[in-house]
């Protein structure tokens, strides 16, 4: 269980980076993201396109939005810095970067072009004994075919004719004897054609790498910015809570310090939604509705929270700060007597 | 034999530079990698710690692992490519891809362009390059560069942008709002251009003439009765009729054997029609030029005949005849059983003055009840004249009282979006998209709720179409909507 005592902050080299960009607070970083959420329990929620399946909302990608709530208590007990992106920064000399660009492309291009051939002639060498079976069926099945339209036009035209070449493929008999030695003759051809062919076959198919040219080279569409230094920082007081959302970072911090997992809970009427695990494994077991401690909640309100939390198999928790800003808990429980 | 590869090639290169290649060559998309991982198993009610859920947090924390630093790797054959213009905040089109099927529109500045919120799903989801001043931009870069603070007509915010994708992504056509439904909200390139270059006109001089005519001639009104006229034209007699009419031989040696009157050619040559409505004089066609007319024909003065000028003005006529005592209808009669009554047309015509009278009685009888009583009828017979004079009536156009407030903040509660059925439940097209499926208005936890008032002002601002409140929640999205109900009256029998 983390303990706040345990965290130690170095000022001079941070752990994670995080980034405010027209008032929303975002994580670039897929390591960052992995971070914070395997050594500190901070899940927030990702809202970025997911790269190799985009069109579709199950599942999503870079980057993170944290919630202030969260930010603030990242900044408060994680080795991190928040930069401010929400000002690009125009005056950068942005005229070296398209040549740059255009170079790395190109050496790219050459670099993939030679992966991807080597990686061609590994396919064919482990493909070889079907490509070449193939290919020798194949030849025979023209054979056959040119062997009858021959012999019918001989049959029809001329007498018959041998040719015992045994480097042309074709060859005219009618006599069956003839004809199977022509055969055996022209398979002894076809198997050097074969592996001729094989050779030159293996290089055009290397060749055919490159037709396209340059526009077939892969490309990165990169994820973070190259301009971090740029960028203004900012720190925790720059992050402003009104006294509700004061009520709800120390119970964040309460809970958090217990060892759950913490997540919006827009979706169930609460504040936040309260995991003894990872929210990827367990389902929530409280609802947290943070209220100040003074507040008249009508019984309306009660029956409300009450019934929307047991109708979902959860616990309703009311949260609160005391005079000590100690946070109290209680909870709403349906019972009926029968 | 030439040999495969040459060996000294891969040396040239750094490690780095091979390796990155490598890595680019894997991550690529394919059918294998573009399935999503599964979340292995139901999720758990309790924490109990045992190792195997140790062992499946292990392997759930590899596969997020996996998904969060996927890289996007594109084909260059395959992106298109945009450069962001800040001055006028869009993005100009450089090069062109299957996106513009969908998105983009023509810019009046000459250019196809794409909003902030469009450039920035395309460049999402990997299927543009965007640049600024040459150089390529990251999506960290593109969320500065591209979205703003607050909410404006030609701004974007974070807030309707994630609106935005996450309706794109599932594949509904998201557009910028405008109430006009006949056309897309950027009026396309000029569509005479695209239909001269698909369908190429014939190099006829009969259709030549009718383009130079067409494109020559100016039209433009002043005073009772409009005026054509020819500006600047190259008078060639050949080109100015029409002689697809012609045809038969002898037909064209009588063209060749006409004499025509002399048709001068001046400049601003008119053509005059009279003012149809002038009630005080007579109206009179008059004899038009030979320039405006086919040849074989000739023109003459015409005087038109009153009945027209009656037509016109039946409505005026119609006032004047009509008296509140009126009461008869004259199509309620049968007439045809009163023929066949009849014995002769004396006969006749004292059946249907009878007829009238009795008619003219009940309708004044029911009249008389209608209007006696606490509830009566909105409109009397003799006010329904014309559509406008009811509407007068029944003040259909005042606003009601639910409607009539200051709005301090425009921009606090607007619709932004109109949404389009997706490609597999209507087909899309740009330039007349139609009347969209719904309408989506942004807003998150710092903007008040809207109240019914604001309610029922954008309810008459969509015009009929459903609208959705988009509520976004630091990324989450949620949509409310809120829907009139009719109460069912229930009706107790006995």
């Amino acid at each position: 269980m983390l303990n706040e005592d345990n965290m130690e902050t170095n000022q001079d080299v941070s752990e994670v980076t995080i980034y405010n960009c027209h008032g929303k607070i975002l994580v670039w970083s897929s390591e960052d993201v992995q971070l914070l959420r395997e050594k500190y329990r901070i899940v927030g929620s990702l809202s970025g396109c997911f790269p190799r399946k985009s069109r579709q909302n199950s599942q999503l990608g870079i980057p993170l939005n944290l919630s202030k709530i969260e930010a603030k208590f990242i900044l408060n007990f994680v080795n991190s810095k928040m930069l401010d992106q929400s000002n690009f920064p125009t005056d950068v000399d942005l005229s070296g970067y398209k040549e740059k660009i255009k170079d790395e492309r190109l050496k790219q291009y050459e670099i993939q072009k030679r992966l991807k051939q080597e990686q061609k002639l590994i396919d064919l060498d482990m493909m070889a004994t079907d490509i070449k079976r193939g290919k020798q069926l194949k030849l025979e099945k023209q054979e056959k075919k040119n062997d009858l339209t021959k012999i019918d036009s001989i049959e029809t035209s001329q007498p018959m004719a041998t040719c015992r070449n045994p480097d042309i493929a074709r060859i005219e008999c009618k006599n069956t004897a003839d004809s199977v030695c022509s055969m055996d003759m022209s398979s002894t051809a076809t198997a050097e054609h074969a592996v001729v062919d094989f050779e030159q076959f293996k290089l055009s198919e290397i060749e055919k790498v490159e037709r396209y040219g340059t526009e077939q080279t892969w490309v990165r569409l990169p994820e973070k910015s190259q301009f971090d230094f740029r960028y203004p920082s900012l720190s925790s007081s720059d992050i402003e809570l009104s006294a509700d959302e004061n009520i709800q970072y120390e119970v964040f911090r309460d809970l958090h310090h217990q060892g759950y997992f913490l997540t919006d809970g827009m979706k169930f009427g609460g504040h936040f939604l309260v995991y003894p695990g990872d929210p990827g494994l367990y389902h929530s077991t409280y609802i947290a509705y943070c209220v100040p401690f003074q507040k008249n909640l009508s019984l309306t309100d009660y029956s409300a929270l009450g019934r929307l939390a047991t109708s979902v198999k959860k616990t309703l928790l009311l949260c609160s700060l005391d005079e000590n800003n100690d946070v109290i808990y209680s909870s709403i429980a349906w019972s009926g007597l029968a | 034999m030439k040999k495969a590869l040459d060996e000294s090639s891969l040396v040239l290169h750094d490690d780095e530079d091979i390796e990155f290649a490598q890595k680019l060559l894997d991550q690529r998309s394919g059918t294998n990698a573009n399935e999503l991982p599964s979340k292995g198993g139901a999720k758990l009610n309790y924490f109990r710690g045992t190792p195997e859920e140790e062992y499946r947090l292990e392997a759930y924390y590899q596969s997020q692992c996996k998904l969060t630093s996927a890289w996007k790797v594109r084909k260059l054959a395959n992106l298109g490519q945009a450069e962001w213009r800040p001055e006028l905040y869009v993005a100009e089109v450089i090069k062109q891809g299957k996106f513009m099927q969908t998105k983009c529109h023509y810019h009046h500045k000459g250019f196809f362009a794409l909003y902030p919120e469009e450039a920035l799903f395309l460049l999402d989801v990997g299927e543009i390059e965007l640049t600024y001043k040459g150089a390529m931009l990251s999506m960290q870069d593109a969320y500065s560069l591209l979205l703003a603070d607050s909410y404006g007509s030609n701004l974007c915010s974070i807030d309707e942008y994630l609106v935005y994708a996450h309706l794109s992504r599932i594949g509904y056509r998201v557009q910028r709002f405008s109430a006009d439904t006949t056309r897309s909200l950027e009026t396309n390139k000029s569509t005479n251009d695209t239909i001269v270059a698909k369908h190429e006109m014939s190099e006829d001089e009969c259709t030549l003439s009718e383009e130079k005519e067409v494109k020559r001639i100016k039209l433009f009104s002043s005073g009772g009765s409009s005026q054509l006229s020819l500006s600047q034209i190259d008078y060639q007699p050949k080109l100015l009729h029409r002689e697809w009419w012609i045809t038969s031989a002898e037909d064209k040696d009588l063209l060749n054997h006409i004499s025509f009157p002399e048709c001068h050619h001046t400049p601003n040559q008119l053509a005059t029609f009279p003012n149809f409505y002038d009630r005080k004089s007579n109206i009179v066609l008059k004899q038009q030029s030979m320039l405006f007319i086919p040849r074989q024909t000739t023109s003459y003065d015409c005087e038109v005949p009153r009945i027209w000028q009656e037509r016109i003005h039946r409505e005026d006529s119609h006032v004047k005849t009509t008296s509140r005592d009126d009461y008869s209808h004259p199509r309620s009669i049968d007439y045809q059983k009163l023929c066949r009554t009849a014995g002769n047309w004396g006969h006749f015509k004292r059946l249907v003055n009878e007829e009238l009278i009795v008619k003219s009685n009940e309708m004044k009888w029911l009249h008389e009840i209608m209007w006696s009583g606490l509830e009566k009828p909105l409109l009397h017979c003799t006010d329904a004249l014309n559509t406008q004079a009811i509407l007068d009536k029944l003040n259909v156009c005042e606003a009601t009282s639910t409607l009539k407030h200051d709005r301090t903040n425009s921009f606090v509660h607007t619709i932004r979006f109109n949404v389009y059925q997706t490609e597999n439940m209507k087909a899309f097209r740009k330039t007349q998209p139609g009347k969209p499926f719904l309408r989506v208005v942004v807003t998150n936890p710092s903007v008040p709720i809207p109240t019914l008032n604001d309610i029922t002002e954008i309810g008459v601002q969509s015009d009929g179409v459903p609208v959705k409140i988009a509520f976004v929640d630091s990324s989450k999205v949620l949509f409310f909507a809120f829907d009139s109900i009719q109460i069912p009256t229930d009706i107790v029998l006995g």
